[in-house]
Formats: structure tokens, sequence, C-alpha cells
């Protein structure tokens, strides 16, 4: 058994430490603060789904808003069918993942490129699909959730806040287990090299489904109780493209395959874009434009291994 | 001389005493000048900006008339009412959002509602949640009044009935024109209408030929336009927005559709919209829920002609039923606000309910549903390039064109 | 109908065939996925506005000047910008340039607001009567003048020496390097030439479609099916495969209804990616791998 060191005992402090923090917030903090940090814990969701389909897998699925669309929609839908708010979020994750397993066993044979847009296309199409069924869906009407007056809107947001909080931390752990995980290293292998992975006995078709249907439950959920909060959705939102892009750059900030880096990536990102829009509402796409090239140009690979880097002084970074 | 000390000595005393009291009067503040705060979330830009700005501009020259007559007495208190505006760029979700921001941040006492009906739906869960009470002009589709929120209201007529003054008015024409076509953007208020309409029409006589609906973001609508003549139909009504509309009789023009009747489920007064329509709109026809020859009584602007002088001094363009309906919704939360002797919204909501009264815009009473059972709307048509109202026969200002020159 | 419908799909599609060729291009010489594309050809549609609404002039000849306009910007994003990411991952492209995008068309939303512009002619609403249908004189006009652009841009890369710089850049960028040819400048020259015909196609598209910041989107989703549907990187693929998507899109209306035509595009674009990725005239490996 290897010994602890400090460092990495004052990591584990500092990790608990935030973990209370943010477990405490609805009374520490007011309701504005509340709202945005949900906001940020359900991109730390979505930048981890996106972190096991493309940091691990190496699959770059552009259009993972799917998923958060289909979960959305999921869990509207089986709301007003009558199953409550609780009940629902299983159900939308795992309609997310079949979809995910189902749509990915053609999708996944692409590589590079022709995957990134059929993930797009597959975003656009679902949408437009919705949008057709009409009847219980809502159609392009949107959809109104039943609304629960019995609670007053500070119970609701704190519900909302604790099951983002708790999905975050289950996403994260999910993550942190895959990495030690057979499927792991079946998904590094062939991210590496597909067909050397193939030569080994990986059954790379089984692997990269598996992965991006987790990818689609994380992502799902985190839709489905995105939709509660918003109490009406439609299709222009639910599946945004913009979602995808944000969770992609929140993720390559932070450092892709990392087990902790989306998450960074997604509070430092998430709370710079809350604080430009209450302040530059009027021209709050212009300014996030421009955030996303600069962090493009300028950290390609992410903050974390800079930090990593820092943190670990002149031993040089443990990989 | 003692007599006189003692006369001095209250004299004194009651001089100072009426210092005192005059002292006391002067500090009092004459009527204190609270603010009261309404929010209002709606579409300054985005497709339907044209129609934002307008309800804008209505609920803002209720303000100004409010404040100009002293402010808004509620009890013994007086009020200067103040409204907040955000631009929700035509989108339900970010309409949500800035209704969210109104009640939390800014704490709004009451909302103005948006235009849109879709975008309607996503700011009243909001408002519903939060107990505050939402005046909504210009969102009339009859799914925002039946599921049982009891913080909204609308004082326009329902979308269901957005046809019917057309029909209404062909099924008069003689020889009446048999085949209907109806089309549409997929959109809440637009579909409803649409249902609306085809029901009336073929409840009385009419056989409607084509029924068609599309994207709401379409930039081709050349598709319609060809199946809509495939159809062959004497009378076309559209449902869309100015926006929309202006594109599908675009269309229509270009693939040579000509029926002998176009009506507008929307209002064919937009001054922008006739302009950009150029020669061509010559005939056709809209729905208004308000018009300037009304003759209603209005405790604040006297009646329509008093609303329409004022809105034209302010704005320097003649207003529509989206302006009108914005400042009537600001006179009847004044009833209302009156009627509680209160600014708490619940108390205001339950005044709202049953309150019965007339304004500018026409004769209103709200159900518990927030639906105002009085209301109705009128025809006009464009003639001669000015809009003037063909039905009900009771406001007619003009004898309606049919069929359209150049009707094929 | 049937007639009308063939006509209707097919003076859109050489718009749209138009509006694609640049998109194409980039994508095959230098495997950039252009998400700014669309703003370009908004752009092309501003300046037409601009330009007619302000001096009267008749659309078509504001084609050149957008055209040159479009190409510097083109050329200098690619130049400053997106020269630097190709260096480190080209997926990396996807996000500088959907960030691009929100740039220009927050731009133009701050300078034009929201709302919708029209490019009126005199021509606006005639046409001319074939059999039973109507063809539309404005969009025959544009269609046309599309064509004659891509039969240039197709003289412009047989004929001339930076042209065929590019294409060599698209066949092997290891082994045109060895030629002698400067990816650097070969790519922005692309990027440029891309744009210009963006800009074009959004000229005439302003003729035709209501003006505004966020008609880009719309493109967008045409443009990439359309490259897909003829191969990445090859500018006779983009032109027929823009009439027929046009076609696709014009009968599906027709026969489903409006509102399907982007389920059915969207549907095509899956299955070709599933079944044929090289498209009608594309080759197989162009994209891939990279």
């Amino acid at each position: 058994m290897t010994p602890i060191s400090p460092r990495g005992l004052l990591l584990a402090l500092a990790g608990a430490l935030c973990l209370a923090a943010l477990a405490a917030v609805p009374w520490l903090a007011g309701n504005y603060w509340m709202r945005i940090l949900t906001s940020i814990l359900m991109y730390c969701v979505v930048a981890q789904g996106l972190n096991v389909i493309v940091g691990f897998a190496g699959y770059h699925a552009f259009g993972n808003a799917a998923f958060f669309g289909i979960g959305a929609y999921a869990l509207g839908v089986s709301e007003v069918l009558g199953l409550g708010f609780l009940a629902s979020i299983p159900v939308a994750a795992a309609v997310s993942a079949l979809v995910a397993a189902l749509v990915g066993w053609p999708l996944l044979r692409l590589r590079g490129h022709y995957f990134a847009i059929a993930t797009v296309a597959l975003t656009m199409a679902v949408g437009e699909l919705v949008t057709n069924i009409g009847g219980v869906t809502g159609g392009a009407q949107g959809l109104a959730l039943p609304l629960d007056t019995s609670q007053s809107p500070e119970q609701v947001y704190r519900q909302i806040y604790f099951l983002m909080f708790g999905l975050a931390v289950l996403s994260t752990l999910a993550v942190w287990h895959l990495s030690n995980s057979r499927l792991g290293y079946a998904l590094r292998a062939l991210k590496d090299s597909e067909r050397g992975a193939m030569a080994m006995g990986v059954d790379t078709r089984r692997a990269k489904v598996a992965a991006w249907a987790i990818s689609a439950a994380l992502t799902g959920a985190a839709g489905a109780i995105w939709a509660h909060w918003m109490t009406f959705i439609e299709v222009g939102s639910a599946f945004d493209i913009t979602l995808s892009v944000k969770g992609y750059i929140m993720m390559l900030i932070g450092g892709m395959g990392t087990i902790f880096g989306p998450l960074l990536g997604a509070a430092f990102f998430e709370l710079f874009s809350t604080l430009i829009w209450s302040r530059f509402t009027e021209v709050h796409n212009l300014v996030l434009g421009i955030l996303v090239c600069v962090v493009v140009l300028a950290l390609p690979f992410g903050i974390w291994q800079p930090l990593r880097r820092l943190w670990h002084g002149r031993q040089g970074s443990r990989a | 001389m003692q007599k006189f000390q003692k006369t001095g000595r209250r004299t004194v005393l009651l001089a100072m005493a009426g210092v005192l009291a005059m002292a006391l009067g002067a500090a009092a503040p004459a009527g204190a000048q609270e603010v009261l705060k309404i929010g209002a979330a709606v579409s300054l830009t985005g497709p339907f900006s044209r129609e934002g700005q307008l309800l804008r501009d209505g609920y803002d020259l209720w303000k100004d008339k409010v404040n100009e007559a002293g402010g808004l007495k509620v009890g013994d208190k007086t009020y200067r009412v103040e409204v907040v505006y955000y631009d929700d760029e035509s989108k339900a979700q970010t309409s949500a959002r800035l209704t969210e921001r109104l009640i939390t941040e800014d704490k709004v006492s009451f909302l103005f509602g948006p235009y849109s009906s879709g975008i309607a739906t996503a700011t009243a869960s909001i408002s519903e949640r939060y107990k505050i009470l939402t005046l909504a002009p210009m969102a009339t589709a009859n799914s925002l009044y039946a599921r049982g929120y009891r913080y909204i209201f609308t004082p326009s007529p329902l979308a269901d009935s957005g046809l019917n003054p057309l029909l209404a008015l062909a099924s008069g024409f003689d020889p009446m024109p048999k085949k209907v076509a109806i089309v549409g953007p997929d959109d809440l208020f637009p579909n409803i209408t649409s249902d609306g309409g085809r029901k009336y029409a073929e409840g009385h006589g009419f056989t409607v030929v084509y029924q068609g609906k599309y994207p709401k973001a379409a930039s081709d609508l050349s598709a319609v336009a060809t199946q809509i003549r495939a159809a062959q139909p004497d009378v076309v009504l559209a449902t869309g927005y100015a926006q929309d509309t202006l594109l599908l009789l675009k269309s229509m023009r270009e693939l040579r559709v000509a029926p002998k009747m176009i009506g507008l489920a929307m209002s064919i007064g937009v001054e922008d919209f006739v302009k950009a329509l150029g020669q061509g709109a010559e005939g056709m026809m809209g729905v208004d829920y308000w018009v300037p020859t009304l003759k209603y009584p209005d405790p604040l602007f006297g009646n329509s002609s008093g609303f329409a002088k004022a809105f034209e001094a302010k704005y320097k363009k003649p207003p529509t039923y989206h302006a009108a309906s914005g400042a009537a919704a600001g006179v009847m939360l004044q009833l209302a606000i009156q009627k509680a002797g209160s600014i708490d919204s619940t108390a205001v909501r339950d005044a709202l309910v049953g309150m019965q009264g007339e304004t500018f815009y026409g004769p209103v009473k709200f159900d518990q549903n927030g639906v105002n059972t009085l209301a109705s709307a009128s025809a006009s048509q464009l003639l001669s390039g000015a809009p003037k109202v063909v039905y009900p026969q009771a406001v007619r200002e003009a004898q309606p064109v049919y069929p359209l020159p150049g009707a094929r | 109908m049937i007639l009308q419908t063939i006509i209707n799909g097919l003076l859109i599609g050489g718009i749209y065939g138009l509006a694609t060729i640049g998109f194409s291009m980039v994508w095959g010489v230098m495997g950039i996925i252009n998400l700014a594309h669309g703003a370009y050809i908004m752009l092309g549609a501003y300046v037409a506005y601009v330009v007619s609404a302000r001096f009267g002039i008749e659309p078509f000849l504001v084609v050149p000047l957008a055209m040159a306009a479009l190409f510097v910007l083109g050329y200098v994003i690619q130049a400053w910008m997106l020269n630097r990411v190709l260096k480190t991952s080209l997926l990396l492209s996807l996000a500088l340039t959907f960030g691009i995008n929100l740039i220009l068309v927050d731009l133009t939303v701050m300078e034009f607001t929201s709302d919708f512009r029209a490019v009126t002619t005199q021509y606006a609403s005639t046409a001319l009567e074939w059999g039973e249908a109507f063809v539309p004189v404005a969009r025959l006009g544009a269609c046309l003048f599309a064509l004659a652009l891509a039969w240039i841009f197709h003289e412009f890369l047989a004929r001339t020496r930076s042209g065929q710089a590019i294409l060599a850049a698209a066949l092997d960028r290891e082994v045109s390097r060895l030629m002698g040819i400067n990816p650097s400048r070969v790519y922005a020259m692309t990027a440029g030439l891309g744009a210009a015909l963006a800009g074009a196609a959004g000229v005439l598209s302003s003729m035709i479609f209501p003006v505004s910041p966020h008609m880009g989107n719309n493109f967008l989703g045409a443009v990439f099916v359309i490259t897909v549907l003829g191969g990445i990187g090859s500018l006779g693929g983009a032109i027929l495969a823009g009439f027929v998507y046009g076609l696709i899109q014009a009968f599906a209306s027709a026969w489903l209804g409006v509102n399907y035509q982007e389920v059915v595009a969207f549907t095509v674009f899956l299955l070709i990616l599933i079944f044929r990725p090289q498209g009608l005239l594309g080759k197989k490996y162009f994209g891939e791998g990279q």
C-alpha cells in the first residue's frame, strides 16, 4: 500500500471542503448564487458526459446535446403522463442511453469528422422529429410541464440544486471508476489505435457503444432535471447545439480524459458566461464568441496540464 | 399688569403651539411617492419585434398617463409607476429567464405579458409559481387559460375565434365563396386559430380545401404557395405573424396565386407591414381587437380617439390594437388595484375576477380562468391604402370590396 | 403541380450549390468545417441590402463588391486564426469557427438589429409561364448567375496556378508541400475564395429570401448535407448535390407537408453518412483519419 503523500492529503482535504461548501450553499448563499451554481453543476455533468465519449474513447460527439434534449423531453412527457418528477429522472436517463445504443451501432463506425458531423445532424434530426410527432410532446408549441404549486419556489429550487449536485458527484465517480475499469482501458486503447485494440482482442464496437450510452445517460439525466427546472421546454432550447459547444469548450479548458478537468472547465466557463450575461445582456453572444476564440487559440490542451506541472514542480507530472 | 402677563403667556403658548403645528404639518411628506414596479419581458428584437415594440409602446403610454395624473392612488398612498423592460429576443426560454429575474431581482409587483402565446406559456409557469399577477393582452391561446392557472389574465378575445370575423363577413357575400384555404406557421397561436377557423368554416357552409402549416423559421414558402394554388381556393386565410405572412404573400404573388379574398388573423394596420407589401396590398383583410373608431368610455384616456391622439403625439405614428391592448391592460390593472385597495398580487388578482367595466378597448368581465367573456373582434380591409373597418355591421366604416381585383 | 415542384427545387438548388462550393472546398483542402460559413452568406446578403437600399443599385451588380469584401474577411480569419489551430487539432476548428460565427452574427445584430430586411427589385414578383407552372424571374436569374459563377471558379481551379495549387493541396497535403507549395498561403487563399463564393450566394439570396442576422443558420444545415452528398471537396459534386437537395426538399414539402422538409433532409444526410460517406462525386479519403 503506497503511503499517502502530504500533497495528496492536502488535495483530499481541499476536495472534501469543496463538497461540504457546495452542500451548504442553499443556506450560505442567496437564491441568485444557488441558481448559478445549479447551472454550473449541470454543465459539470454535461462536460463529464462528453469526457467519456470524447476524452476516453476519442470520438468527438459534437452533437451530444441530442441526449440532453431527449432526456428533457422524456422527463416532460413522463411527467405529463402522470409519473412523478423523481421517478421520471431514471426513465429519462434510460431512454437517452437506449437511443445512444441504437444510433451508436451504425454511427460509431464513422471516424473523425464524419462522426462529429453525424452527431450534429442527429441533434437536428431528433429535434425535428420531436416537433413533427407533436401530440404529447407539444410539437412546435413547446411542452409545459405540470406545475406543482404546493411547494414554494425556494423549496423547488433547493431540490433541483441538490439533484444536480448529486448528479455531478455521480458523474465524476462514474468517470473515476471508468478510468480504472476494463472498459476504461479498452477505450483508451482504441483511442490510441483502433486497429491495434482490435488486434488485441478488444471488442471495440461494444466498448464504443457502451461509452456513448453512459455519456448519453448522464447527459440525459441533466437534461431531465433541467426540464423540470424550466417547467416549459421547446425544441429550440432543449436541442441547442450551443450546449454541446459549451460542454466541449469546458472539457477542453479543463483537460480531456482527466477526472476533475471537466469540473474545473465547467466552473470557470459557466461562471464567466453568467457574469457576462448579467452584465452584457445585449451583447452576450459576442462576448461568448470572443471567449471561445480566445480559449481555443490560447489553451488548445486545457489548463489542467499546465496546472499539474505547476503543482508537481520539478518532479514533473505524475501521469 | 398681572392680567396682561397672563394673556401674554397664553398668547405666546398658543403662538408656539401654532408654530409647532405648522412645523409638524410641513415636515410630514405630502402623500409619500412610493414606486410601484411592473415588469415586462417583451420581444424587442427577433421575429416578433414589430408587434413586441408596439405592445411595449402601449404599456409605456399608460405608465406616462398615470404618472402625469399624479400617480396611482391606492388607499391613502400614491404610487409612481415604473415599468422595467427586458428584451426576450422573441424566445420563450429567454422570456422565462427574464421574467424570473424581474420577480426575484427587480422585485416587481406585477407583470405585463409578452407578445405571443408561445412565449407567454413559458412565462406563465414562472409567474404562477411565484404568484405574481400577469396581464397578457397579446397572449390569447385557449390552452393558456385552460390549465387552471390563477395569475394570468387577458382582455383580448381568444385565439380559436381569430378567423371568425373574416368568415362571418365572407358568408355575407353574394355569391358566397365556397372554398377556403387556411395556412400558418407551426406555433401555438396560429395552430389554435387555424383549427378554430376550420371548425367555424365547416359549420357555416364553407369547404376547407387546404389546411397547412410551415415551420416557424422557414425562409422559403414557395412550396406552400404551390400547394395553395393547386387547391384553387376562393378565400385564403393566413394565421401567422407579420414576418412570415409577408413572406407568404410574396411567394403567393410570385407564383400567381390570386384568390377572391385574402384575410389575415392579424391586423392589417401595422404601418411598415403595409409598406413592405407595396402594391398588391390593396384589398387585403385583417382582424382587429380594437379600432380607433370604437366609442367605449375610459377612465384614463377618455375614449379610443383620446388614446389614439395621445399615442400619435408621443410616437408619431397611428396606434394598432397591439399598443391599445397594452395600454388597456394597464388601465385594467389600475382599476383592479384600486378596487382591491392594495398592491398585493393575490388581492388584486381576486379583485380582477368578476370585475366588470369598460375601457377604451371595450367591455371587460373576467372569469376565474382569466378570460374576458365580453371580448370581441372586428375585420378591416385595406382600401386606398388605409385600413377601414368592414365588419361587423354596427361599426362598419366602408363597404367591403369583393372579389379582389385580379382574382383568378 | 409536379412541374412547379421541379422548378422550385431546381431554382433553389442552384443557389444552394453556389453557397456550398466554398464550404466544401475548405473542408476538402484543409479539413476545416467552417461553422461561420453561414455568417459569410449572411454578410453577403447584408452587403447587398446596404448597397442596394442606399444607392438603388441592381443587386446583381453588387456581387463583385460582396465577393471582394468577403474574400478579405475569409482570408484574414484563416491566416490569423484558423491556420494556428490547424497545427494542433483539426477538431478544435469546429469550436473556433463556432465562436467566430457567434461574433459575426452578434456584430450584425448590433449594427442592424434582428429585424428582417428585404432587397426589392422591379422584377421581384414577375414570373414567366411555362406550361402550367410559373418561373419567378428573380429566382431564375439568381440560379443562372450562380451557375455562371461556379463555372468561372471551376475554370480558375483548372487553369490558373493558384487554382492548381489548391487542387494539389486538396489531393495530398504532404506531397504538395514537397512540391514547393506553401500550405498556409494556399489555405488562406482557399478560405478567402470560399468566403467570396458564400458572399455571392448571399447577394443572390437577398433577392429571394428575407435578410436577417440569423439567416446563415438555415443555410448551414443545407450546406452540410449538400457537401457530404456531393462529396467533400468536389466542386461538381456541390453543384450536382445542390440540385438534388433542392429537389428532395421540394418534393418532401409537396408530398409530406412543408413541416417535414427538415426531417427528410437530415434523414438523407444520416443515410449518406452511413452508406456512402464519399457522396456522389467525392473521393473516400477526404476528411478521414485526420
